[in-house]
């Protein structure tokens, strides 16, 4: 019951939290200055023919009238026609968010895994000279970008080892109607291993490109987190009761230590949906954060109001799933939701 | 079976699968030519005028009248063509024997539609067209005849940006749209489809990822042995990736938008090859001629006298020297004028001689460079060494291009300088007169003067109304004379278009051409895949 309740509360403050986006996205798309109908059609067309884009776009009506427009339309699952692409942007966003949730999702698991993991090793070795090691590349992680990494695997294993693949989503072409639109899910679902086999190992590189810096973060997190807990009073009486050290380790230490790291995985998901650009960039992946980036650049208004919102709506479900997960992990947030 | 089992089953089935996973869509072996571009393009004919869009379309499509490296307008759609005494009217005879990819015989009824079409959609290229042309109409069956509002001497030349789509199959592929009986008029199909009739037949369109085309057999010019069987163009411009797949014989071509760095370090692997050509794009310093101390005519030419232009070419390479106010690989540019060039004593003269020459540093410059191309901010930063030279102070902004665009519509935002570059869309010297220094363009980005000056606008009109090349060619003299003399922007080079490309199993025409020291007369794209022939 307290858990129905707090999911509750948490997606009515979504709602808000993406209204208030909306309004900010909008205006701030709007305010930018430059005429997207002019970048559109580029800078020798007739007055005439911008005039006649404005207009469609409704762009020569007031601010107020254009956002209950847009949103009306947003409701109805419409985000506009795209200047950039030229098609409808919801189309599009149905070819380029499944890519960028593919890669997202297996760099989340990536950073959640071996983040943690790594955390765990740094703990159980505490002192020793392979705590150092983990600690040093530990902080190499934090501080450098996911594009650096980016750069760094495509030039190692494409051009140095070419052993892995460094463009695209799949080397075979898939002409079939997507079911998600992640690839890999896609073919497994339709028994085809070989696609999801490439697919998969297309991934590898762009997905732990964009995890490294977080998985690095994870790892400290877990570690100073385990050390703090590891002197707390119920240790010292688990020790006392004479349960084995792994026990102590797995059982009673590691539960409670991950909490942190699974909070700042919700953050996390944000930065890996920023830090995508470069990454999809330099792999040639085609997702939406590339797509948003590109259509900033073009001043295309509905595509980045969309985009922006989705990424918004994605970060809050993100939220609202760790948010769960951390109620199922830890009794206290659960008892302090119900209150 | 135990999960982890099940788990271990799963893993290894996968890495299998991936190690025998099929070959890519394209290897050498199968000679397909792979590109890149910094976009995927609007395939269109209607829609399509960027870079990447300009190359698809010259490949999928055929234009109504075709012109080869050496500016020969011949082996279009139109066989032949005759112009009225008055250059108002143009009767073109429609070539019998062209095929559509479909099938379909392309007709004159083809012809009309496509232009009609161009005009209603108000996009791509329709500005060369749109207050120019006032009828198109069939007049027999072979035979398509254009009427214009007024004389435009090179009309024939913008008619090679003219692409022909097949009227039965846009018809056929109508969807909602804002066109009255023509609904949407095939915007939609054709963003993701082809219906033309060019060398080139569309596989499959993925925005934001690739366009791959394939040979269209039928293709009524027919190809030389050893033509790509088809082509790939892939939205990638990351430097890093690019110089990877040029290394790992991935990619034929590069784009031309590249860092030089990444020019020079192909440029030293066995087998690739860096073509650079200028193909009339200018790269200047549009200059605010409305605005103190850029108003003045002596303080524009001193700044064009205090440039070290022979230096800039150490920094940026593969470029020539502006001679000048457009590309001399233009036809109608003026080689045989005297041209600004570094001479500080002179620069200092002209400075003495404007209203400014008390006081220059009390009216600072500020001078833009467009964020989007990170170079222009190495020659803004020159620009403020030089100038100081002559005690003017400079002040370098970075402008995002959108922002840029919007300060260029009013007077008052626009900066004193900014470095602009601008490509002919015909093969003529008025095209760059027209977009850069007529009045007619002022308020657009190309043209920041915000001053008309009506004698070099005088003279240009006349030189587009002759319909006689060598009275035109004259005329284009006389303005670029009169530009020289009010020097309302300084030219600083001409841009080239460079690629890198794997010249150890490949045949470039213009490569070739270049090779053979012949020039080539800009107009046809560089990457049309029928001037380029894989080696035995």
């Amino acid at each position: 019951m307290e858990i129905f309740k707090f999911i509750c509360k948490r997606t009515l403050w979504s709602l808000v939290a993406l209204v208030g986006l909306s309004i900010i996205i909008f205006t701030l798309s709007r305010v930018v200055p430059g005429d997207p109908a002019r970048m559109a059609l580029g800078p020798r067309a007739t007055e005439e023919a911008v005039q006649a884009l404005r207009s469609e776009l409704k762009l020569d009506q007031p601010m107020i009238y254009q956002y209950f427009h847009w949103i009306a339309s947003v409701l109805r699952g419409d985000f506009g026609l795209s200047l950039m692409t030229m098609r409808s942007v919801t189309d599009d966003i149905k070819i380029y968010l499944p890519a960028t949730l593919e890669l997202v999702i297996v760099a989340a698991i990536i950073q959640c895994v071996f983040g943690i993991l790594l955390g765990v090793l740094a703990t159980a070795s505490q002192g020793s000279y392979m705590d150092y090691l983990l600690r040093v590349v530990a902080y190499i992680g934090v501080v450098t970008p996911s594009f650096v990494f980016a750069v760094l695997f495509m030039l190692l294993f494409g051009y140095k080892w070419p052993i892995l693949p460094v463009l695209g989503r799949t080397t075979v072409e898939v002409n079939v109607s997507p079911i998600t639109g992640m690839m890999v899910i896609d073919s497994i679902i339709r028994g085809d291993f070989s696609t999801a086999a490439d697919a998969f190992v297309h991934l590898l590189l762009p997905a732990t490109a964009l995890a490294m810096n977080g998985m690095a973060q994870l790892a400290r997190i877990t570690r100073s987190s385990m050390i703090d807990n590891s002197e707390r009073d119920y240790i010292v009486m688990e020790t006392a009761q004479g349960l084995s050290k792994k026990e102590i380790f797995f059982k009673y230490l590691l539960r409670p230590s991950v909490i942190p790291a699974v909070s700042v995985l919700a953050l996390q998901i944000g930065s890996l949906f920023a830090n995508a650009f470069l990454v999809e960039s330099i792999f040639n992946w085609p997702g939406l954060s590339r797509y948003g980036v590109e259509a900033m650049l073009f001043k295309d208004l509905n595509a980045v109001s969309a985009v922006i919102c989705i990424v918004g709506f994605v970060f809050i479900i993100a939220n609202i799933f760790v948010d769960i997960l951390v109620a199922i992990i830890d009794p206290r947030v659960r008892l302090k939701a119900g209150e | 079976m135990g999960r982890r089992a099940v788990t271990r089953i799963i893993l290894v089935t996968l890495f299998i699968g991936a190690i025998f996973a099929g070959g890519a869509w394209a290897t050498v072996e199968d000679h397909i030519v792979r590109f890149t571009a910094s976009n995927t393009p609007n395939i269109d004919p209607a829609q399509g005028h960027d870079r990447a869009s300009q190359i698809a379309l010259v490949n999928l499509y055929d234009p109504l009248i075709f012109q080869d490296y050496s500016g020969n307008l011949k082996d279009g759609v139109a066989e032949s063509w005759k112009v009225s005494e008055d250059g108002l009217k143009y009767t073109f005879r429609i070539r019998d024997g062209i095929f559509f990819h479909n099938g379909d015989k392309l007709t004159a009824d083809d012809v009309v539609f496509s232009m009609k079409r161009l005009l209603k959609v108000k996009r791509g290229f329709s500005y060369l067209y749109e207050g120019l042309i006032k009828d198109i109409t069939k007049s027999a069956d072979n035979t398509v005849v254009i009427t214009l509002n007024e004389p435009f001497g090179p009309f024939l030349s913008t008619l090679t940006k003219f692409y022909i789509v097949n009227k039965k199959q846009v018809l056929a592929h109508l969807q909602e749209g804002n066109y009255g009986e023509f609904k949407d008029y095939g915007t939609k199909w054709l963003i993701n489809n082809d219906a033309g009739s060019g060398p080139y037949t569309v596989v499959e369109m993925a925005h934001n990822q690739h366009l791959r085309a394939t040979k269209f057999s039928n293709y009524w010019k027919g190809f030389k042995p050893g033509n790509p069987e088809g082509f790939e163009l892939l939205a990638v411009s990351e430097p890093v990736t690019i110089k990877t797949m040029m290394m790992r014989k991935q990619l034929e071509f590069t784009d031309e938008y590249q860092p030089a760095e990444v020019y020079k370090t192909l440029e030293k692997v066995k087998g690739i090859e860096i073509f650079a050509i200028s193909n009339g794009k200018m790269l200047y310093l549009s200059l605010n001629n409305a605005k103190a101390p850029t108003d003045d005519v002596h303080f524009r030419k001193a700044l064009s006298y205090a440039i070290d232009y022979e230096a800039l070419l150490q920094i940026f390479p593969w470029r020539k020297r502006a001679k000048a106010p457009v590309a001399l690989s233009l036809i109608g540019a003026a080689s045989d004028l005297p041209y600004y060039s570094y001479d500080l004593e002179t620069a200092k003269k002209e400075l003495a001689l404007s209203k400014y020459a008390d006081n220059p540093n009390k009216y600072p410059l500020e001078i833009a460079w467009v964020a989007d191309v990170p170079d222009r901010e190495k020659l803004a930063l020159a620009f403020q060494t030089y100038f100081d030279k002559l005690g003017v102070n400079v002040e370098v902004v970075k402008v995002p291009w959108a922002k840029f665009v919007d300060q260029a519509s009013r007077l008052e935002d626009t900066p004193h300088g900014t470095t602009i570059s601008e490509s002919s869309h015909y093969s003529e010297a008025g095209s760059l007169l027209r977009a850069i220094y007529h009045s007619e363009s002022i308020g657009t980005y190309t043209n920041t003067s915000w001053v008309k000056y009506p004698d070099i606008d005088e003279a240009i009109d006349k030189a587009l109304k002759k319909t006689d090349i060598d009275e035109r060619i004259k005329l284009y003299h006389r303005a670029q004379e009169l530009i020289v003399k009010h020097q309302p922007h300084i030219p600083i080079f001409e841009e080239p278009e460079v690629h890198a490309y794997q010249s150890g199993y490949l045949t470039w025409e213009p490569a070739e051409i270049k090779k053979h020291g012949k020039e080539i007369i800009p107009g046809l794209d560089l990457l049309y895949m029928r001037s380029v022939q894989f080696k035995k």
